[in-house]
Parts: C-alpha cells; sequence; structure tokens
C-alpha cells in the first residue's frame, strides 16, 4: 500500500523525527533501504526543524553524562541512551593502535554530528585525531591533527562540511589562528592569523571562547583579549570581550565588542532564525538576564528583553514550537545560606518572551563534573540522520 | 470598472465536466479543476469544451478533492482554511484505504497542497507506531532476516524506548 509509491513514501518518511525513522528500519528491507539512502537523508536534513524536535542533551566534558529529552520540552529522565555511547569511535583507536592511554571526549555538536577529539594522555593536551561522529546512524570520519605546538580552541563545522579550526600556541597566547582542513591534501590551511596584531611589549593573550557559530558564509566567536602592563604585572590587567566575525570567501574580519557592565562569564551566544543572539547575567549576584541581538550590519547591539529569574519564581512560558532557547542557569552553591546549590535548566522563548524550567541537575551530579563551571557546558543536541 | 464585473461574470461561467473512472460525471468551475496542475495543462491544450476524463481516479475520490479544491480556489482567511483543513483530513483519515487512494489521486492530478496536507497527516498518524504495528497496518511482510531485526534493535536500541 504506502510503499507501492515511492514519491509519496518518501514524501511522508522525510516528515517523522529521527527517533521514529530509526525504528522504521525494521519495518521491512525497503524502508530500510528507503532510510538509509544519501539522498533521502538529504531531504531529511534539510526538512528538520531542531527547534520542534526531541532533544538530547549533553554535558561538552564528560560525554557518559547524557540525557534523553522526550521530545524538546519534555523533562528529562536519567537513562543515558546508547546514543551516546563512544564504543565505536574506541574500537576505531584502537585498531589504529594508539601508543598510551588516550581520552575520547565529544567538544561540540553541529547538525547532529559531533566532534571528538582523541587526546593522548602522556603528554598534555597532544591531539592525534578529530572524529566527527553521527552517533545516530554510527557513521564517523577521521581528521588528523597535525600541528603540536598548537592545540584547538574550537571547531566549527558548516553545512557543507568544511571544517574550520580555532588553534592557539601552546606557549604563546597572543598567537592564534583560523584554519581550514582540506580533505584532498588531509592538511590544514591557514587563513586568518591573530599573532600579527602583537605591537607593544606587554604581555598579551587571545582566549577564545568555545561558542563559534557559522551563518552565511561567516564564523562567530566569542574571544577575549586581555593585556598586561609588563612594568607593572598588576591588576588591573586589561580585558576585553568582543564577538569576531570572519567571512570565509572574502576572508575580512570584524571586531564587535560586548556590551561592558554585564558579568561576562555566564554567557549564551546562538543563532536563531538567521539572527545572533547573546544572553548575558546581569551581575554574578542576581538572576536577571539580558537578551540581545546582534545588528544586521554587525555595528551594534540590540536589547531585546530581560528576565528576571528567581529561584522561588514559577516559570509560566507556553509550549511553543520555534523559536525556543536553551538557557543553561547555575544558582549558586552558597545561595540561600549555604542550603542549596542547583543547575537549572531553562528554556526561553524569544518571540514570546516566556520562559520556563525544564530541569534541575542535582547537587552530586554537577559536583562530579566541574561544579559551577561544569554546568556551563550543557549543550542540547538533536538527533538527525546527517552522514559526516 | 464595469468591464471587470463583467470579466468575472464571465469566467464565473466557464464550467468544466470531469469524468471518472466509473464514469461518474462532475461539473465545476474552470477555477476549481485548476487547482490540480494536470488538469489546467489538459485544459490549455484541449479546452474546456468536451468532457475530461480522469481515468485513474475513482468517483468518490475525485468528488472528495473536487470539495478540497473548490474551498481552496475561494481564497478566505487563512484560520478558517486551517480549520477546514483539518475537519477535511480528520474525515478522511477514518479509513485507511480511501486516504491513501486520496493521497495517490491528488499526487496524480499534481495538487501539491492536498499532497502535503495529507502527507503531514500521515507521518503523524505513523509517528509513535512500532515497526509491528506500522507492518499490521499496511499489510507489510516482514523480509528482514532474524539476524538484521535484532541486529538493529541492539544497536539502535534507543528508539525503541518508551519516551
Amino acid at each position: 500500500m504506502l510503499a507501492d509509491n515511492l514519491d509519496l513514501l518518501l514524501e511522508v518518511l522525510s516528515l517523522l523525527p529521527t527517533r521514529s525513522l530509526i525504528r522504521f528500519k525494521s519495518v521491512c528491507k525497503r524502508w530500510h533501504l528507503v532510510i538509509s539512502d544519501p539522498y533521502f537523508i538529504k531531504i531529511h536534513t534539510n526538512r528538520c526543524n531542531p527547534y520542534a524536535m526531541s532533544g538530547f542533551r549533553f554535558s561538552n566534558q564528560e560525554v557518559d553524562r547524557c540525557y534523553l529529552l522526550g521530545g524538546a520540552h519534555a523533562s528529562a529522565s536519567a537513562s543515558a541512551p546508547d546514543l551516546f555511547s563512544l564504543s565505536i569511535l574506541k574500537d576505531d583507536a584502537e585498531s589504529l593502535k594508539v601508543v598510551g592511554n588516550y581520552r575520547l571526549y565529544c567538544c561540540r555538536s553541529f547538525y547532529a554530528l559531533l566532534i571528538c577529539p582523541l587526546m593522548l594522555s602522556r603528554s598534555e593536551l597532544v591531539y592525534e585525531f578529530i572524529y566527527i561522529f553521527n552517533p545516530v546512524t554510527k557513521q564517523f570520519k577521521r581528521i588528523p591533527y597535525v600541528d603540536p605546538e598548537r592545540y584547538f580552541s574550537d571547531i566549527i563545522l558548516t553545512p557543507d562540511h568544511k571544517v574550520i579550526m580555532f588553534s592557539t600556541h601552546f606557549i604563546h597566547y597572543y598567537d592564534a589562528d583560523i584554519r581550514m582542513y582540506i580533505p584532498d591534501t588531509q592538511s590544514w590551511k591557514t587563513l586568518y592569523s591573530f599573532g600579527y596584531h602583537k605591537k607593544s611589549r606587554n604581555f598579551e593573550s587571545i582566549f577564545i571562547q568555545r561558542k563559534g557559530i557559522f551563518l552565511n558564509g561567516t564564523v562567530y566567536q566569542v574571544m577575549e583579549y586581555e593585556t598586561i602592563p609588563e612594568t607593572t604585572l598588576k591588576f588591573p590587567f586589561c580585558r576585553k570581550l568582543y564577538i569576531f566575525s570572519f567571512n570565509l570567501e572574502s576572508l575580512s574580519a570584524q571586531k564587535l565588542l560586548l556590551p561592558l557592565d554585564f558579568y561576562q562569564e555566564n554567557l549564551y551566544f546562538g543563532e536563531i532564525q538567521g539572527h545572533l543572539h547573546l544572553i548575558m547575567q546581569q551581575s554574578i549576584f542576581d538572576f536577571v538576564f539580558h537578551i540581545m541581538e546582534i545588528k544586521e550590519d554587525f555595528s551594534g547591539w540590540n536589547f531585546l528583553h530581560c528576565i528576571g529569574l528567581s529561584p522561588i519564581h514559577v516559570a509560566l512560558g507556553e509550549r511553543e514550537e520555534d523559536y525556543e532557547l536553551f538557557l543553561t542557569l547555575v544558582i549558586p552553591r552558597y545561595w540561600p545560606a549555604y542550603t542549596c546549590g542547583l543547575t537549572k535548566i531553562f528554556s526561553y522563548n524569544i518571540v514570546s518572551n516566556t520562559y520556563r524550567e525544564i530541569q534541575e541537575v542535582s547537587n552530586e551530579e554537577e559536583g562530579r563534573y566541574g561544579g559551577y563551571y561544569g554546568a556551563f557546558r550543557i549543550k542540547t543536541y538533536y538527533p538527525m540522520l546527517t552522514t559526516p | 470598472m464595469a468591464t471587470i464585473i463583467t470579466k468575472e461574470q464571465q469566467e464565473k461561467e466557464k464550467m468544466v465536466t470531469l469524468v471518472s473512472s466509473d464514469s461518474e460525471k462532475f461539473v465545476v468551475e474552470q477555477k476549481v479543476a485548476e487547482k490540480s496542475h494536470v488538469i489546467k495543462m489538459v485544459m490549455n491544450c484541449c479546452g474546456i469544451e468536451s468532457p475530461i476524463p480522469v481515468r485513474r481516479v475513482k468517483g468518490d475520490i475525485l468528488k472528495s478533492i473536487l470539495e478540497y479544491c473548490e474551498k481552496h480556489s475561494k481564497g478566505e482567511a487563512q484560520e478558517v482554511m486551517e480549520k477546514w483543513d483539518k475537519e477535511y483530513m480528520d474525515k478522511a483519515e477514518k479509513d485507511l484505504v480511501f486516504f491513501h487512494d486520496l493521497m495517490l489521486a491528488s499526487h496524480f492530478l499534481h495538487i501539491q497542497e492536498l499532497v502535503d496536507l495529507i502527507a503531514v497527516t500521515f507521518a503523524g498518524m505513523l509517528k509513535m507506531k512500532s515497526p509491528e504495528e506500522i507492518r499490521q497496518k499496511f499489510n507489510i511482510n516482514n523480509d528482514l532476516t532474524k539476524e538484521q531485526e535484532e541486529h538493529i534493535m541492539t544497536t539502535f536500541g534507543w528508539a525503541f524506548q518508551p519516551i
């Protein structure tokens, strides 16, 4: 019946969420073939609306701590699905006879692909490979990491699967650059170098935050620039946070300073419907968040909303399909009166200006993974069929 | 002003006859029939004087399709249309064979809006089902071997867990 007309079968199946499709692989051979077909995967990936799908949440540093969110909005159950097991990559590393102990972890995700660097423990921060892995289809691609003098600060994947890397020198922190992977020669090509900007004899450093995104041919990154005058070596250091944009075609770079008067550690940077959004906490002592959007011409900020969250506050949001941002909020351990230390995950709707609490991460859980700072690494992940 | 009205009136009077596979005749306005890309092409090259045979579509299906086309050629407010579409789908999806034929026919007649609407409804029907339920519902033979099936179950176990 439904299987008789291939056009219509494709039409119907491409509207289904990934979870259902994976299950329907076991309906019959024909369905299995259709769902595994690259052409179908392409249609499905293009149709996916990541904000309306069921998602997973993963922690940047530790892969074993993943939660399944039943639908993007339902509360999480604590059973870690086998989806996030990196055992296939571990098997691959074993077969390549990687010497000594190594550590494999997941640092970012783009279009449902996980970026998993393999780090050797015999010397700090030396990377051997970077895997690009789809845990849904269990397919992966291996990319060599060549420069032993540099470590990678962030990796960004473009929709046509170009791999863009921000790397920093081990000793000279001001020496950072942007590189692109060339698959034909299996090498990295430097596109832009920050090192040339060092003019004075002050101690300068550039810190690249792991928040890069790609939009319309341009990569955006949150960067931190710090100078310490050579003469004093004392506070106050001059510290500036800015959004750095780099166009991959014209190779032109731009900078946009972040608004200064905020507590700058707890910030979210992301894209929704072609707009770049930033959420910043007003100060470390309160739970007031400012939501800002970068102006189209990259000239400044539009202040959109300000939300005040308090631990007693009841979240009011409606269940919306689109335009939702996930916001990880940490309520520090010392507040109030050393009794509760909670990490909460909020979902914020950019259109209706409402938010609601999605999940609470308990004390022990959080403690195991870097406490206060660990919580900022929580990301949402949406399974798709994309091939690496 | 006056000329425009008469033009509209003239167009309203342009009727076309469609004949289904079981020889049932339907007389509809030209703009209603134009919703189907295929019929539009036929009308353009053969004119509207003689009845147009729609040989692959049965009478009851064609009636239902024309009902949809008529509603959608009126240009009503979006909310009204959405509500009507929902009721239309609720009625159609009760009978699976009819629903399936409706989809095939709208695909054959190239009415993309209707194909999309049916595909979304269809996907909604399938979404939460298990493979076994799908096989039963659509009368599909399970031609996968035991090992293949088990392999899928173990590799993608998470997709089979209840939410």
